[in-house]
């Protein structure tokens, strides 16, 4: 629960701008109605935590899986590039 | 050109097999998932990677550094994919047990009060649950990320793959994929607000 | 005293209030402030493209955190609704006074702003005895439930609705969650009052809640 003023941002529309609030992508005015809101509605601000969260554990599926026949085949085309040109 | 890239192409042109199978390694999985939004299986996905790469050799001595070389990759595949999947009729099935929106997109269901309450319409009815760090820490969280990635529509993947685990800024995700800042920003935020979502069933006290 | 460019009494030195969270840690941006020591202010916090935010006294209450500091802010600096953007910052002292029982009795003043509204519209109604419940309870958790009792599902009542919010705002101020009982108790003056200017005031009555509380009334103030 944080503003129920017409001209205060909802929860359910707050949710919405976060990808646009953390790549700094917002107006001015809309990023303001954002940190606002933030500062007096604890579930927003736990959601927007748990967002950060995400991203950040999404950041340690980085792997490297490569198959071994896939390796044969490309240091194939590798071999067969470099003899050619 | 950055110093990086230069030194790369420089290796590559050298014919340099150990440089050529890192860069091989590391975008490996990023590429098939990029791929994947445009071909119908992963086996043809895996195809097009090699195709790419063929492209990508043959093209480096024209490649002049106007972007970064990673971006300049994907772009090759990005459209040996293209043409591929046109070629072949993509049918993705859909879960009987997942329901879509007028946009055919899943979406997962947060509790909001609705626009008839009367305090305060379209705020928490109840809060997000808090996460327990114990849980997050877990493997098992991960394995879950990565299980609700793979069930994206094939372009959400495609765009939290480069940017949230290849952690490419959005204007390389923009060359490469070939679409615009608002509509990289529109399937990131879907893609994220569904795995956030997953990870909640299983980080909150109690999730399973 | 030197200016921020280096002048010496060409212009004083504009000052303002910012809150951060514990640790100095920029609510948003993330960034750690440079602490004074000493007599010697903080190092300037300037980031190029990007400016820096701070409070006038009316501003406070939207920006609610655990540490209150004294700032000294560098020109151009813009007004804004609720705050002033400047090129750069730098902390001065730290406002001791705003400590963890500052914010959590900051939270309970919000409400009880909130309960007085609410008895006087139930006195109005009619209904005394559910206002003298509400007066009479004794913590933020016992009012929150006293009030919900008369909160129920109605729409139409006003001093249902006011219930409501009495609940609410009590319920976050028993929790700590200051600013959000803060905020609830501003929507609640608008319902009691029926006068959606009431919200500015209330804001403005906690504005200088805080300032008294914490004793920043002396302190002059950037004049923007």
């Amino acid at each position: 629960m944080s503003a129920a003023r017409p001209q205060d941002l909802a929860c359910r529309e707050l949710v919405e701008l976060l990808t646009e609030f953390l790549d700094g992508a917002l107006d001015e005015r809309t990023r303001t109605q954002v940190e606002q809101h933030l500062v007096l509605c604890p579930g927003c601000t736990e959601y927007l935590r748990q967002f950060r969260t995400t991203i950040g554990a999404t950041r340690k599926l980085a792997e490297e899986d490569l198959p071994d026949r896939v390796r044969e085949k490309l240091l194939d085309a590798f071999r067969h590039w470099r003899h050619g040109s | 050109m950055s110093a990086e890239d230069r030194d790369l192409v420089a290796r590559l042109r050298a014919g340099d097999e150990r440089t050529f199978l890192a860069m091989v390694e590391k975008s490996h999985r990023a590429m098939v998932r990029v791929a994947m939004g445009y071909v119908a299986s992963e086996a043809i996905a895996e195809e097009v990677v090699q195709e790419a790469w063929v492209g990508i050799l043959q093209g480096l001595a024209k490649f002049e550094g106007r972007c970064p070389l990673r971006a300049w990759m994907f772009r090759i595949l990005v459209n040996c994919a293209k043409m591929r999947g046109g070629r072949e009729a993509r049918s993705v099935p859909f879960s009987a047990l997942e329901t879509e929106d007028a946009e055919g997109e899943r979406r997962p269901i947060e509790s909001f009060r609705p626009p008839d309450d009367p305090r305060w319409p379209g705020h928490w009815a109840q809060g997000p649950d808090r996460w327990t760090d114990e849980r997050l820490a877990d493997a098992e969280a991960l394995v879950r990320i990565k299980a609700e990635i793979e069930r994206l529509p094939p372009n959400q993947r495609q765009v939290i793959t480069l940017r949230d685990i290849e952690d490419w800024d959005s204007a390389e995700v923009c060359e490469a994929l070939g679409i615009s800042e608002a509509n990289q920003r529109v399937l990131l935020h879907r893609a994220r607000t569904k795995v956030r979502h997953a990870l909640a069933g299983w980080a909150a006290e109690g999730g399973t | 005293m030197p200016s921020a460019t280096g002048d010496t009494g060409a212009e004083p030195p504009m000052r303002a209030w910012k809150f951060l969270e514990t640790g100095r840690i920029a609510p948003f941006g993330g960034h750690t402030w440079p602490a004074p020591s000493g007599d010697a202010p903080g190092a300037w916090v300037r980031f190029p493209g990007r400016e820096i935010f701070a409070c006038r006294l009316d501003d406070l209450p939207w920006w609610i955190a655990t540490e209150l500091w004294e700032v000294e802010i560098e020109a151009p600096v813009r007004a804004l609704e609720t705050q002033i953007a400047a090129a750069a910052g730098r902390l001065l002292r730290r406002i001791d006074a705003w400590d963890g029982p500052a914010l959590r009795a900051y939270g309970v003043a919000c409400a009880e702003r909130a309960r007085d509204l609410a008895i006087q519209s139930l006195i109005r109604d009619g209904r005394a005895e559910e206002a003298q419940a509400l007066g009479r309870a004794r913590s933020m958790l016992e009012l929150s439930r006293v009030a919900r009792g008369y909160a129920g599902e109605g729409r139409v009542r006003l001093s249902a609705n006011l219930a409501g919010y009495v609940a609410e705002t009590s319920m976050r101020a028993s929790e700590g969650a200051a600013a959000a009982a803060a905020n609830i108790a501003a929507n609640a003056a608008v319902v009691a009052l029926a006068d959606p200017s009431a919200f500015d005031r209330e804001r403005q009555w906690q504005a200088r809640w805080i300032s008294e509380h914490a004793g920043l009334t002396a302190v002059p103030v950037a004049a923007v």
